[in-house]
């Protein structure tokens, strides 16, 4: 498959919310073209919202997000489907529909009323299976497949649309460590191979650290830190962002390091004191998140 | 069948599965279709007064029968449109309940659940007792008052959030209201009008006439076509609504196109026959079985057309007391049928 063109995405001063509560405020940031970017931070920090409002789910209330230089907005529908794509993080599987079907669904945005299936569809479908992996389980109803093995047709889907930017809301949510690990490292070689610039959100920090580029650490709204995995994943960060106390080591010196929450404290027992502090700790870091 | 699967190359394997993928449904819906033909020939050439399919061609050419002279006078004005009637309104209530159903992501969804239905009843009620309304006005307002409860659930269900089990609650809420002033209408009236209006609502094709035949046939010759047209929209809207507009659906337009179109099917077919109980809400499901699982309104609106000319093949033809309306033998056939269809939904939703 053609390699990506690189898109130049950018996000300034952009506020987003529903309603009138706003959840992400004033947030400027560049997403860095052929690369994995990571999106962490605790839950309610405005991930999930930013990632909606980059894919124009949601309009920002001020601010812009432009693809080349261009508000988002201005785009046609299918014009825009062509060159981002998204991953929601609980996509609907249609009733009955086979595994070739659904990937073919990923094709909506090159076809038209009269316009059909064409021979590029079926080669981008093809692709999309082969990649992940799925084309033996094209003629397999959706419904009877693993969590796993849905994840990467759903990926399949979102690579059969063949955009230049792909936009994935948690999408290891469910499995286990080993179908997170494939999966991310999937997403990882479709990158090297295509380019495709991609914007995940991510709860699992050390999976986040290995397959990111480029991580971007959010709280309340805003972006706490932003960098490579080594100047993000610090213990400090992690404390600063998450209330969370752990220590991070680089054991394999890979510039993917890996966080251990400390251990816990007993709550009774000899060190009650200790446990006491580390409570009342946490309560002020719960408030502070209001 | 894999071996052969795998000596493909991947491009010929997708087109292969795709081709596959369109056989069964075509296959089905054509097998839908020459059951209807044949459902059809049934209601009009046997039961009471059978007619050869010979004399029949004769009559439809202007002769008549030799010896039967009143063959000629019970097909043209009994069997034939109530055949053509029931066939129209059975394709437009198995449309209306596929789009609903497939729109909302719910068997429960059908115009017979979410008040459409009860809006038609309400108008056609209210015009007997107020105005003393018969055919054209009862359909008339029958339309009318359908769409202003559509709009009124639309209203009550609007508001951000996914639209579809909001729609079903306030429809269901609404259909209950519906009927509450029609049971209080119903009581306040002569004896004579509550039958009238308890015929019309139980639906009946014994009132087909060409007449009514003709708008009915205009009003569908005008609707379907949209509904058609926009399919691929529609069933793009079935991987939620998050993704479908990340693929470039306009999302909301899709949305109301098809939930004005579904009611305007149900609309237009209560307003001509009165709302007959179930068939919007089982042709659906069976369609979606019979095609293996998938939605298809094209089958869905073939086995709606079946069931009405059938079963009032049956009403008028094989009940002791003398010719029944047909929504009563489709009610009484539709319950048993709702029971297996929750059963079912149970069974999908455990496995």
């Amino acid at each position: 498959m053609t390699a990506c063109t690189y898109r130049e995405l950018r996000i300034e001063h952009v506020d987003l919310g529903y309603g009138t509560r706003t959840i992400v405020k004033d947030l400027s940031l560049a997403i860095p073209a052929g690369k994995i970017t990571a999106i962490i931070g605790p839950n309610g920090c405005g991930k999930s919202t930013l990632l909606r409002g980059i894919s124009r789910l949601l309009k920002p209330s001020s601010g812009e997000i432009t693809l080349d230089g261009k508000n988002i907005h201005t785009f046609p529908g299918k014009e825009f489907a062509r060159m981002v794509g998204l991953l929601p993080q609980s996509p609907i599987a249609p009733d009955g529909i086979t595994v070739a079907d659904l990937v073919s669904r990923g094709r909506y945005p090159y076809q038209g009323v009269f316009k059909r299936n064409t021979a590029e569809d079926d080669e981008a479908v093809a692709w999309a299976l082969e990649a992940t992996n799925t084309m033996g389980l094209a003629e397999r109803s959706v419904s009877e497949l693993s969590g796993g093995q849905r994840q990467r047709v759903w990926i399949a889907m979102a690579l059969a649309q063949q955009t230049d930017i792909l936009l994935l809301d948690e999408p290891t949510t469910y499995l286990d460590l080993a179908h997170q690990v494939d999966l991310l490292d999937l997403l990882s070689d479709l990158n090297e191979e295509r380019g495709t610039t991609m914007v995940l959100v991510l709860h699992e920090l050390n999976l986040a650290a290995r397959v990111a580029h480029h991580l971007i650490a959010m709280k309340d709204g805003e972006i706490a830190c932003a960098g490579k995995a080594e100047s993000v994943m610090t213990s400090e960060n992690l404390h600063r962002v998450f209330g969370l106390k752990a220590s991070v080591h680089d054991p394999e010196k890979s510039g993917a390091p890996v966080v251990v929450p400390h251990a816990r404290v007993a709550r009774g027992g000899f060190s009650k004191a200790n446990a006491g502090q580390a409570m009342s700790e946490a309560d002020r870091e719960d408030n502070s998140n209001e | 069948m894999s071996q052969v699967a795998t000596e493909l190359t991947p491009v010929d394997r997708v087109a292969k599965l795709r081709a596959d993928g369109r056989r069964r449904p075509r296959l089905i819906i054509v097998g839908l279709a020459v059951t209807l033909v044949a459902v059809f020939l049934v209601r009009v050439l046997l039961g009471t007064y059978t007619v050869t399919f010979p004399d029949f061609i004769t009559i439809l050419q202007g002769g008549s029968i030799e010896g039967a002279r009143g063959a000629r006078y019970i097909v043209l004005s009994d069997k034939l449109p109530r055949a053509v009637l029931g066939t129209l309104t059975g394709l437009a209530f198995g449309c209306a309940g596929a789009i609903f159903q497939l729109l909302l992501r719910n068997p429960l969804a059908s115009p017979d659940i979410i008040g459409i239905s009860s809006g038609a009843s309400l108008g056609a009620v209210l015009g007997i007792v107020f105005w003393g309304s018969t055919g054209f006005e009862i359909s008339f307002l029958a339309v009318a008052f359908s769409l202003a409860l559509a709009i009124l659930i639309m209203v009550l269900a609007a508001g951000h959030g996914g639209v579809g089990n909001r729609f079903i609650l306030m429809g269901i809420g609404v259909a209950a209201l519906g009927n509450a002033v029609v049971n209080y209408l119903l009581t306040r009236i002569d004896i004579n009008s509550a039958q009238s209006a308890m015929v019309w609502m139980t639906g009946s094709l014994s009132v087909a006439n060409w007449e009514r035949i003709l708008i009915l046939l205009i009003a569908l010759c005008l609707i379907f076509p949209a509904v058609m047209l926009f399919q691929r929209q529609l069933h793009a809207l079935a991987v939620g609504e998050e993704l479908a507009q990340s693929l470039g659906l306009n999302v909301t337009i899709t949305r109301w196109l098809y939930i004005v179109l579904g009611v305007l099917l149900a609309a237009v077919a209560t307003a001509a026959s009165g709302p007959i109980a179930f068939v919007a809400f089982v042709s659906g499901p069976i369609a979606r079985r019979l095609i293996g699982g998938r939605h298809s309104l094209t089958a869905s609106a073939l086995v709606g057309a079946i069931i009405v000319v059938f079963a009032d093949f049956i009403a008028a033809n094989f009940v002791p007391s003398g010719a029944m309306p047909v929504g009563v033998l489709t009610g009484a056939f539709g319950a048993p049928i709702l029971i297996w269809l929750l059963v079912q939904s149970q069974k999908e939703g455990r496995s």
